[in-house]
């Protein structure tokens, strides 16, 4: 049974103890005493303990502060932090009991706090902390910048004992290469990579023999290792001028044959032998399989996307579930999410074994060119695997980075499939076009439009009457009172209202038949006001 | 349920009911080749979070369903900020035997005598279309007028596995007919096709066969370079000539070889049609 209570001076060395088992960085708890106990803004009535049978199982801390929302305000905070439960106690829901423990309206409107935040690992953030305390993710413009000061801990690593009976155990074929790779980057010092017949020797010294040079920077080189196709993925980053290669033809061709071994054994240098997280850091972004819960922020991903444009049906998590992940044709691993290194997705796209891409999404505000040919890098791959043919992908016209990639990728555009449009009820539609654009017209005078439309089908009215003024559109009732009376037919209402023809082009067509005839300036900018802008774009899932 | 009749020829229009729905998977599995044997009718509609039977129209002869019209409530987007309720139309099937009798047209006026119009549930209604259907039917029928889209397909070829299938059928035609052996008789052609989004194919014409080759490419006779939608556009057979010289003229069609051999690969264009009038992805 756990019981749960604030802390006290007495569970210092305790707490200590706990946090240093946690996170082994804490500096023999040196760390927690600073961050905490000597912090000026410590209280301990906000520090929750949980404990069972006397012995400390877990503990949560908040700093309360001050934090800047924006230019000139300042709000009254609380940043949680350090939340530790002993390995045996996990998944007892103790971490949530101590989250919850002063979680209460009378000690935020005390203490009047207004916000509180959290630095957080996202999957745990998305377990945990956004439906237990509805945190969600902060919009951030924070850059981090890195360099490599030296390779003697990957040099070190690579010259054990160990590590090279290893590598010759995992890699016979390393027995018949002789090969000596130099790397040359900007974010680190040089690094010399030698493979001599079964052994690897790694230094910082400038290659002057007959070996391969590779010239980049650290994040090419690191998605190299990454990725799923390292032949094309060479081949787009020599293309895309992120890497230059030199050295002889035999070289080159021994490197280029040898290219997925190299990438494996590259691999295992980089992940065990670099300082921690070196991979995470230098390597912007990596592609992964769908995992549940994904669907969350994939939905809010696509509406983000395509905010501006019209055309398709707005996803919801359920909605895409159904659209992609159920469509009979799509395998599970066939939906490829990319993450950046704190989980956050970035891209997704839905491929089926037809070889339609159902959906290729990416945030418009990061790396989109990197995001797309990560996703198309690995959609080839997995259709040519399973033998398909071909491949169909839908984008906007202005997508000027998928539509770069895709040239690169060898695509070619070809004609889309045409989408038609028809109005059910303009009773409801003008009003809704209206409501789109509020704020953008203005006007002096309100009119009342009499609409008189030929070669209705039995489903429309053949009289619309409006009031449109400085309050919008509204539906008026007196046709006596209208001021401008307007005969039209059904087809040209609609292509007026959808954009597909303008309000000149209906007038010299003698398409409209205006009442007084003086009012057809005003009409004209009635129509232009009403007239939708948005462009449309449909994704291949939403036509299929 | 709602009903309507056809006096004239007895057909009956209704609403999908529960027995119905075998039927009509059936009737769609016939006419869309790609409905993966009822798997796709089953998701895109009985799975579907939005799936409404009463918005399924049947019209019924005899006791038989000879033709379906769907309709799916979505939600769409219409511009920036705006959603609207609207009716996706799809997969409007009608039996081989009973097309040309008015019945398409039926199902979208009787779809429209529904629920949707008379309870406001929707406010527009969009779909997906060949544009010369649309023209002559669902724009005169149902006032349906082009979406302004700015949406552009991108297609890419991986292999011409496809078009070897085709061949080796069409390999075993030529030999059961006279009139095609004869006049491949006296044929001996190469001819290299380079398309940027494809891989590279050298069809080799000769000895009353066809040969599809995608690796050892050398010593072509003709080589063809253009794209997958000229491709489309010249296996037409209506107003191959015109097409043929736009596409010429326009660049996007460039061909490459001696005069006697181009002049062979011009009287043989039929043969070409034949291999390309399949699908090739």
């Amino acid at each position: 049974m756990y019981k749960y209570r604030l802390f006290s001076s007495n569970d210092s060395d305790a707490v200590r103890r706990l946090i240093k088992a946690t996170f082994p960085n804490f500096l023999e708890g040196e760390y927690w005493d600073w961050k905490h106990l000597h912090n000026p803004r410590f209280d301990p009535s906000i520090v929750a303990i949980a404990e069972e049978n006397g012995k400390i199982v877990g503990c949560s801390h908040w700093l309360q502060g001050s934090f800047k929302i924006a230019k000139g305000a300042a709000v009254k905070s609380l940043l949680t932090c350090d939340l530790a439960v002993r390995p045996g106690h996990r998944n007892r829901g103790v971490a949530r009991r101590l989250l919850l423990l002063r979680r209460t309206r009378e000690m935020f409107k005390q203490r009047g706090i207004v916000v509180n935040y959290d630095f957080a690992d996202p999957r745990l953030a998305k377990k945990l902390y956004s439906p237990l305390l509805g945190y969600t993710k902060v919009r951030l413009s924070t850059k981090k910048y890195f360099k490599i000061i030296s390779w003697k801990s990957l040099i070190n690593s690579v010259s054990r004992k160990e590590f090279q009976q290893n590598l010759k155990r995992k890699f016979p074929k390393l027995e018949k290469l002789d090969l000596t790779i130099f790397f040359k980057t900007r974010s680190a010092p040089p690094l010399t990579i030698s493979l001599s017949y079964g052994t690897v020797k790694a230094s910082e010294e400038v290659c002057g023999g007959d070996c391969i040079t590779v010239e980049g920077d650290l994040r090419t080189f690191l998605s190299l290792v990454q990725t799923q196709n390292v032949r094309r993925r060479l081949l787009v980053a020599i293309l895309e001028r992120k890497i230059k290669i030199k050295g002889s033809f035999s070289k080159l061709f021994e490197t280029y044959r040898n290219a997925s071994l190299l990438q494996a054994l590259f691999k295992i240098i980089v992940t065990r032998a670099t300082p921690v997280g070196l991979l995470e850091e230098a390597g912007q972004f990596s592609i992964r399989g769908y995992e549940d819960g994904d669907e969350i922020e994939i939905a809010q991903l696509f509406n983000k996307a395509y905010m501006n444009y019209g055309g398709f049906a707005p996803r919801t998590p359920e909605y895409w579930r159904w659209c992609c992940l159920e469509r009979p044709d799509v395998e599970r691993k066939a939906v490829l999410v990319v993450v950046d290194r704190h989980e956050s997705i970035a891209g997704y796209a839905v491929v089926g074994k037809s070889g339609s891409i159902w959906e290729l999404c990416y945030d418009h505000e990061r790396e989109g060119e990197e995001i797309v040919s990560l996703l198309l890098d690995n959609l080839v791959d997995y259709l040519e695997k399973i033998g398909a043919t071909s491949i169909v992908l839908n984008a906007p016209g202005e997508d000027s980075i998928v539509n770069r990639a895709c040239e690169k990728f060898g695509f070619e555009a070809y004609p889309t499939p045409k989408m038609f449009v028809s109005v059910l009820d303009f009773g409801r539609f003008i009003p809704l076009l209206a409501e789109s654009k509020k704020g953008k017209w203005a006007t002096d005078s309100d009119e009342t439009l009499l609409v008189k439309l030929k070669n209705t089908p039995f489903w429309i009215n053949d009289t619309i009457l409006m009031k449109v003024g400085r309050n919008g559109v509204q539906a008026a009732s007196d046709s006596q009172h209208a001021t401008i009376k307007v005969e039209t037919d059904f087809i040209t209402l609609t292509s007026l209202l959808f954009g597909i023809m303008s309000p000149v082009q209906a007038l010299t067509h003698l398409k409209l038949e205006v009442e007084p005839f003086w009012k057809i300036p005003k009409l004209l900018s009635i129509l232009s006001y009403l007239q939708m802008e948005a462009k449309w774009f449909f994704p291949l899932s939403d036509f299929g | 349920m709602m009903t309507g009749m056809d006096e004239s020829k007895d057909f009956l229009y209704r609403t999908l009911g529960d027995k119905d729905q075998e039927d009509v998977k059936r009737l769609v599995e016939s006419t869309f080749e790609d409905f993966l044997n009822g798997k796709y009718w089953d998701w895109k509609y009985k799975l579907n979070p939005n799936f409404d039977q009463s918005l399924v129209g049947v019209a019924e002869k005899d006791g038989r369903i000879i033709g379906c019209n769907h309709w799916l409530p979505r939600t769409l987007k219409i511009s920036g900020s705006i959603e609207a309720k609207a009716i996706l139309g799809a997969d409007i099937a009608v039996r081989p035997e009973y097309r040309g009798h008015g019945i398409g047209k039926e199902l979208l006026l009787f779809m429209r005598s529904s629920q949707v119009i008379t309870k406001k549930l929707a406010v527009i209604s969009y779909m997906f279309s060949d544009p010369n259907l649309s023209k002559s039917l669902y724009e005169p029928v149902a006032g349906y007028v082009s979406a302004p889209s700015t949406t552009v397909s991108y297609v890419k070829l991986l292999n011409w596995n496809e078009l070897k299938k085709r061949v080796n059928v069409l390999n075993q035609e030529i030999q059961a007919n006279k009139e095609k052996l004869e006049k491949m008789a006296k044929l001996d052609l190469t001819l290299l096709l380079e398309l940027p989004s494809a891989p590279r194919l050298l069809l080799r014409l000769n000895n009353n066969r066809i040969e599809v080759d995608e690796t050892h490419l050398k010593n072509p006779k003709v080589t063809l370079r253009s794209d997958l939608y000229t491709l489309t556009i010249l296996k037409k057979r209506k107003g191959r000539i015109r097409n043929l010289l736009k596409a010429l003229l326009t660049g996007k069609l460039k061909i490459r070889g001696s005069l006697m051999d181009l002049f062979r690969f011009y009287q043989n264009l039929w043969l070409i049609e034949e291999i390309f009038s399949k699908k090739i992805s």
